[in-house]
C-alpha cells in the first residue's frame, strides 16, 4: 500500500501548504528537494507515483493536490485544494468576511458575464464595492483587488479587466461548481473549466476548448474543423474578455445579473422566471440561425 | 522553582484577588474540579514550565478513559472517521491563519452532541496529522496570567478554554531545507522581526517592558516603516507569539514607574522557536565575533531556571 509514504512526502506536501499553487517546474523541484534533503539520491517513486501516494493519503481529509493548465498559455499548473466545499474549508483562508463577500461578487460578476466574456471591468469591479451589505471604500476596494491579482485569484488584463486565475478555477472549483452550475462551460477536450479559450464558429455548438488544447487537438488533425458540426475552426472565435460574441448576435446569458448566488437566498422564485428567461432566448436564437 | 516563576504566580495570585466574580481563575477552585466529572478534571493545572506536549500527552491517555470510550462506542466508525477528518482540517485552516485551535470551536463546529468524544477524536487527528503532514497537534501553554481576551473565553468553563496548534515534527534538518515559501505577505521579514524580539526578551531576563522595547527600536531605526511595528506586535500577540501583561503593583516596585506592560515569550513561540534556536540566531548575529563563552553568557542574561 502506502509504505513508501515517508518524510519526503511530508517534506513535499508541507511545502505545497505554503505554496498553495506552483507550476509543474517548481512542482517537480520540490519532489526532488524533498528526496535529496532525506539523503535519497534517486527517489524511490517518480514524480506522478509520489503525488498518487501523497493523493491516497490527503484523500481521507478531502483535499487533494491537483494539476491542470494555465487557460492563457497552457503551463502544467498544480495546487492543493479543498476537495468538499464544507463550511471549515471556506475558513482556509486569510482574508475578512468583507473582503470574501467582495470577492464572492467580483466571482459572481465575471462568471455569468455576458457573450461568454468571463470578466468584468474594473470600473464594474470598483462600482460593485458599495453595493456590498457591508459596503467598503473605493480606494480599499482599489487595494483589494491589487491583493487578489498579487495573491493570484484573478488576473488583471492589459485592457483592465479582471477574470478569474488558474489558482481562483482549480482551487475554488467545487464552490464554482456548486454555485454556477449553469453559467460554466467545460472544454470541450479536457473537460476542465474553460474562462478563456476558442468557440465553434456556429453560435449553437457547444464546442469550446482552451488555447492550449487547440493547439494541441489540431496539431494532430489533418483538417482544422469543429469536431462535432464539421465547420470550419476559426481560432480568432474567442471566449473571454473582448471577444466579438456581441457583435455576430450570441446570446445575453442572464438578463438579470444581480439575482444569483451571493444574493440568492430565498427567492427561487426568481431564479425560475430566469431559466425561462433564458430557454425563451435560447429558442430566439435556434430561430435566428 | 525559580524566584522569578514564584513571583509570577504571586503575581497571577494578586491579579485573581482584585478580579473577584465569574471571571476569576479557578486556581482556588481546582480541588473542586478534581472530584467532579472526568472529562472536566481533566482540565490543565496552569503549567509550571512550558513542556507541555509530553504533559498533554499523559493527559490524553487519562482523558481517553472510561466516558469518552462510551462515548465514541456510541458513534459509528464512520461517524468518528468523519469528525476526525473535521477536527484535522479546521486544525489545518487554524493554522493557515495562524490563530489556536479552541477545544470549544472542535465542540461547536464537528462534534456537536458528542462533546465527551473530544479526547478520542482528538488523539485519532493527531495520529492524522502526523501521518499525513508530519505535524502534531499539541496543546499551547497556559503559564502565563491571562490576557483579557483569554479571560472572557475562561468564564464559562476551563475545560472548554484549551486551545492547540499544530507543531512541525520533521527532524530539524529537514525543516531547515529551503523549501518552504516564506516570500508572502512579507513573512520573511515578519519573522525576522519576531526573532529579534523574541532574542532581546530573552537576554533581558525574560521579560521585556514597552519602553525597554521601543528604546530598541529606536536603536534599531524601526518604527512604521518598512513594517509597522505597533500593528505587528499586535498580531504577534494575537497569534500567541508574544504575552502582553500589565505590570501590577508589586512589579512596580522593582521597575520603573512609567513600565506600564511587558512583554514575554507566548505559547505559540515556546513551540515554534527553542531557547537553542534563539541561542543560535545570536551566534549568527555576532558571527565571527562571536566570543566562546556566548552561549554561557545568553544563559545567564535568561535567568538560568527556564528549561524549553
Amino acid at each position: 500500500m502506502t509504505s513508501s509514504y515517508a518524510n519526503a512526502h511530508r517534506l513535499f506536501l508541507q511545502a505545497s501548504m505554503s505554496e498553495r499553487f506552483f507550476t509543474e517546474t517548481k512542482a517537480i523541484e520540490m519532489y526532488k528537494k524533498a528526496y535529496l534533503a532525506n539523503n535519497v539520491r534517486r527517489p524511490t517513486e517518480t514524480f506522478q507515483e509520489f503525488i498518487a501516494s501523497i493523493n491516497q493519503k490527503l484523500n481521507t481529509i478531502d483535499m487533494e493536490i491537483r494539476k491542470s493548465h494555465d487557460e492563457t498559455d497552457g503551463t502544467p499548473v498544480w495546487a492543493l485544494v479543498n476537495t468538499n466545499g464544507d463550511e471549515i474549508s471556506k475558513l482556509v483562508t486569510e482574508y475578512t468576511a468583507v473582503e470574501i463577500s467582495y470577492f464572492k461578487h467580483l466571482i459572481e460578476l465575471i462568471v455569468t458575464a455576458d457573450y461568454e466574456e468571463f470578466s468584468v471591468s474594473s470600473i464594474t469591479a470598483l462600482r460593485e464595492a458599495s453595493k456590498l451589505k457591508t459596503s467598503i471604500t473605493k480606494s480599499a476596494a482599489e487595494s483589494l483587488l491589487q491583493k487578489f491579482v498579487e495573491d493570484k485569484w484573478l488576473i488583471l488584463s492589459k485592457n483592465g479587466k479582471y477574470s478569474l486565475s488558474q489558482r481562483a478555477i482549480l482551487e475554488l472549483q467545487v464552490y464554482l461548481k456548486e454555485t454556477y452550475e449553469d453559467n460554466l462551460i467545460e472544454c470541450t477536450l479536457c473537460y476542465d473549466i474553460i474562462t478563456k479559450g476558442q468557440r465553434c464558429d456556429v453560435q449553437q455548438c457547444k464546442s469550446r476548448f482552451h488555447h492550449h488544447c487547440s493547439r494541441n487537438y489540431f496539431a494532430s488533425q489533418t483538417e482544422k474543423v469543429c469536431p462535432s458540426c464539421k465547420i470550419a475552426w476559426k481560432e480568432s472565435n474567442v471566449i473571454g474578455e473582448d471577444n466579438n460574441n456581441k457583435s455576430k448576435g450570441g446570446s445575453s446569458r442572464r438578463k438579470n445579473k444581480r439575482a444569483t448566488a451571493v444574493t440568492r437566498e430565498g427567492d427561487e422564485e426568481e431564479e425560475e422566471e430566469e431559466e425561462i428567461e433564458e430557454v425563451v432566448a435560447e429558442e430566439e436564437d435556434e430561430r435566428d440561425y | 522553582m525559580s524566584s522569578r516563576s514564584r513571583r509570577n504566580r504571586n503575581i497571577n495570585y494578586d491579579s485573581e484577588e482584585e478580579e473577584a466574580g465569574p471571571s476569576k481563575r479557578t486556581r482556588g477552585r481546582q480541588n473542586n474540579t478534581e472530584t467532579s466529572r472526568p472529562v472536566k478534571r481533566s482540565r490543565r493545572e496552569p503549567v509550571e514550565s512550558s513542556d507541555s506536549s509530553d504533559s498533554s500527552q499523559e493527559e490524553l491517555n487519562i482523558q481517553s478513559s472510561s466516558l469518552a470510550d462510551k462515548t465514541v462506542k456510541k458513534m459509528s466508525t464512520e461517524e468518528l472517521d468523519r469528525k476526525v477528518k473535521e477536527v484535522v482540517r479546521l486544525a489545518l485552516a487554524c493554522e493557515l491563519r495562524k490563530v489556536p485551535l479552541r477545544r470549544e470551536e472542535v465542540v461547536r463546529k464537528v462534534l456537536a452532541d458528542h462533546s465527551r468524544a473530544f479526547p478520542v477524536v482528538l488523539s485519532k487527528a493527531r495520529e492524522k496529522l502526523s501521518d499525513i503532514f508530519g505535524m502534531d497537534l499539541v496543546e499551547m501553554p497556559t503559564k502565563e496570567k491571562p490576557t483579557s481576551a483569554r479571560r472572557r473565553v475562561t468564564k464559562k468553563e476551563n475545560a472548554s478554554a484549551k486551545s492547540f496548534m499544530l507543531r512541525n515534527t520533521l527532524p530539524k534538518k529537514l525543516r531547515e531545507v529551503n523549501l518552504i515559501n516564506w516570500d508572502k505577505n512579507q513573512e520573511l521579514e515578519k519573522m525576522g522581526l519576531l526573532t529579534v524580539i523574541l532574542s532581546l526578551i530573552h537576554v533581558n531576563g525574560r521579560i521585556l517592558s514597552d519602553d525597554q522595547l521601543n528604546h530598541y527600536f529606536r536603536r534599531l531605526r524601526l518604527g512604521d516603516e518598512p513594517l509597522n511595528t505597533t500593528k505587528l506586535i499586535a498580531t504577534f500577540i494575537k497569534q500567541g507569539y508574544l504575552n502582553k501583561q500589565k505590570v501590577t503593583a508589586i512589579e512596580n516596585s522593582r521597575t520603573s514607574e512609567k513600565d506600564p506592560v511587558e512583554y514575554r515569550w507566548g505559547p505559540r513561540a515556546k513551540i515554534e522557536f527553542s531557547e537553542s534556536s534563539i541561542c543560535d540566531f545570536i551566534k549568527g548575529v555576532y558571527g565571527d565575533d562571536a566570543l566562546p563563552d556566548l552561549p554561557k553568557q545568553i544563559e545567564r542574561a535568561s535567568g538560568l531556571e527556564f528549561k524549553m
